[in-house]
């Protein structure tokens, strides 16, 4: 891809160039259309935070014999192919558009949907690691009430699956066209699309340095880190 | 209810299923006494305490604490401290932030300077001043559970509950560990209420155990007494060893390998019945003319246990001081008698 991006554009052009690369802020809906990307991501990670990661908490902790039930519905969006969810949310999405708003930023209540299938296998597996009973009977007994078990207590221990889920989803929101491009919104990925229209070479530049950001993202998830060595081990 | 009892369980029951766990248990605990309930696994004790601490509801009965109802009372409000089986502590929080977490809550709200000197004061008593700033996976075990025991009285709870918090430590440790529970608990005057399967550590720390069987109290007494006088045979053969031998019952009086000993109220009254002898119950001298061969010795440091077959062919273990069982090895012929003291009989058959 840096190949495609840097050849010659036309005729005039010899060796390598970075005009591709160069021209990249000079693109005025590319620009906007990151921004919203980035607003809609970040509106879809506040709903992990604080519907999604809640919600499996509790089903873990209260709710045991939903547990199967809320995984499959869960997986469902993985299941039905993006353009059936699309026909079926394309009259919402057109009074949305008629009545409330144009903005991209609305796809966020879908792309909640669609980011369920990694994010709740991730808060999942990071539920199962620990006791989360223990310690919410724990914090219980030491005063604190259901929400300051969940918040205080049950999330910071499951950091790294909420992270892990967060970026995840993230990286979907940044990545995803098929649904966007047929409601006729303009996000990241349909702009992409556009440009590479028009000029190919502008079109890889800017799809490599995606894929350039989510990868910094994923890198920056943090390993389980252990804050020291075990220490004393052999004292009572 | 005496004037100095503090917490009240009134005939709780409770059902998991077809299985009853709790069938009528009622206890009373005294100000500042420790209470260690004993049974086999699913006799109900870790469902009563898990009631006392709110975390378990009732198909039926009360709990009183300090004259209060509670019985309706959420587990964040009780005011109890619990130290649970599996390590419990907060894993994003150092020892001193788990210490001082129930005193940032509303119930126990303490000022800045006075949660830090309760905190160091805890982490002091338990003996872990010097790992106040270590995470919980920089502990052992047994650091992890000494934390998790300041951290429950780091509220002054009505009741410390401790459910099998030795449970998963080595020997050396719990031995060690449940020794410091009893000098923290007298120090403080805590009353407490402590469940186990491990009935050293009962009969050893507690002021009164009772032995539980199928949701129910079977006996609840001092240590001392549970062991030497037993009201039932469940609670006879559950607590220590015992020797079933079988004899004729009259007046009170049972006759077996050779000596009259007294029986214990609640046996049989006559007939046949089983007297269940403690191992070191039984005297053994080694004679040449006795009634009696040792099949195996095991030498357990202060004290000898002998695996003894009687020529009549019933086979006995005797417990005694490893002085008094010099020179008596596997083979050596001995003579068999029972100390004067008496003996729980069960029905024969």
């Amino acid at each position: 891809m840096f190949d495609f991006s840097t050849k010659p554009f036309g005729f005039q052009d010899k060796g390598r160039t970075f005009r591709a690369w160069q021209i990249i802020p000079s693109q005025p809906d590319l620009m906007i259309s990151i921004g919203k990307s980035l607003i809609t991501a970040g509106i879809v990670m506040s709903l992990i935070l604080f519907l999604i990661v809640p919600t499996a908490i509790w089903v873990h902790l209260k709710l045991p014999l939903l547990r199967r039930p809320f995984e499959l519905l869960c997986l469902l969006p993985l299941a039905i192919p993006a353009i059936v969810i699309v026909v079926g949310i394309a009259p919402l999405y057109r009074w949305i558009s008629i009545h409330l708003t144009e903005s991209p930023i609305t796809l966020s209540g879908v792309y909640s949907m669609l980011i369920l299938p990694y994010t709740y296998r991730s808060l999942s597996a990071a539920l199962d690691a620990v006791d989360i009973h223990t310690l919410a009977e724990a914090a219980r007994t030491l005063g604190a009430n259901t929400s300051r078990v969940i918040f205080g207590i049950i999330m910071p221990t499951i950091k790294t699956g909420i992270v892990n889920g967060s970026f995840i989803a993230i990286a979907l929101v940044m990545g995803e066209f098929t649904i966007s491009n047929i409601l006729n919104y303009k996000t990241f990925q349909v702009v992409i699309a556009q440009i590479g229209r028009t000029n190919g070479n502008v079109a890889v530049a800017v799809s490599l340095a995606s894929i350039l950001f989510v990868l910094v993202l994923l890198l920056a998830i943090p390993t389980k880190k252990r804050q020291g060595k075990v220490l004393d081990v052999d004292l009572v | 209810m005496s004037s100095s009892t503090y917490v009240q369980l009134v005939d709780l029951a409770k059902h998991f299923g077809k299985v009853r766990a709790l069938d009528g248990l009622s206890l009373d605990i005294a100000q500042g006494e420790l209470v260690a309930l004993l049974g086999p696994s699913g006799c109900g004790k870790t469902t009563a305490l898990r009631a006392l601490a709110g975390l378990q509801e009732l198909d039926r009965g009360q709990l009183i604490v300090d004259g209060k109802d509670v019985t309706f009372q959420n587990a964040n409000k009780r005011g109890m401290g619990m130290v649970f089986q599996a390590y419990s502590l907060f894993p994003h929080m150092t020892a001193r932030e788990n210490v001082e977490y129930g005193l940032k809550l509303k119930a126990h709200k303490t000022a800045g300077d006075k949660r830090k000197a309760r905190s160091a004061e805890l982490l002091e008593l338990v003996g872990l001043s010097t790992h106040a700033n270590h995470y919980p996976h920089q502990l052992s075990g047994g650091q992890q559970q000494r934390v998790a025991l300041a951290r429950a009285l780091a509220i002054s709870p009505k009741v410390l509950l401790l459910d099998e918090p030795l449970s998963a430590l080595d020997a050396k440790v719990r031995t060690q560990l449940r020794e410091e529970i009893r000098r923290i608990q007298i120090e403080l005057g805590t009353t407490t209420l402590f469940v186990t399967h491990d009935q050293e550590e009962a009969l050893s720390i507690a002021d009164r155990v009772g032995v539980m069987r199928n949701g129910q109290l079977e006996q609840i007494a001092a240590p001392s007494e549970l062991y030497d006088r037993p009201k039932t045979s469940f609670v006879a053969e559950f607590v220590g060893l015992t020797n079933p031998i079988s004899g004729k019952v009259s007046g009170g009086s049972i006759e077996i390998l050779g000596s009259v000993v007294k029986t214990l109220p609640g046996s049989v009254t006559s007939g046949t019945g089983i007297a269940l002898v403690r191992p070191e119950s039984i005297d053994v001298v080694a004679s040449k003319s006795g009634n009696a061969k040792v099949a195996a010795a095991s030498f357990l440091g202060a004290s000898c246990r002998l695996n003894i077959t009687m020529n009549d062919g019933t086979r006995i273990t005797a417990q005694l001081p490893s002085l008094d069982a010099a020179g008596i090895g596997a083979g050596a012929s001995v003579a068999v008698s029972l100390l004067d003291m008496p003996v729980f009989v069960k029905a024969a058959g």
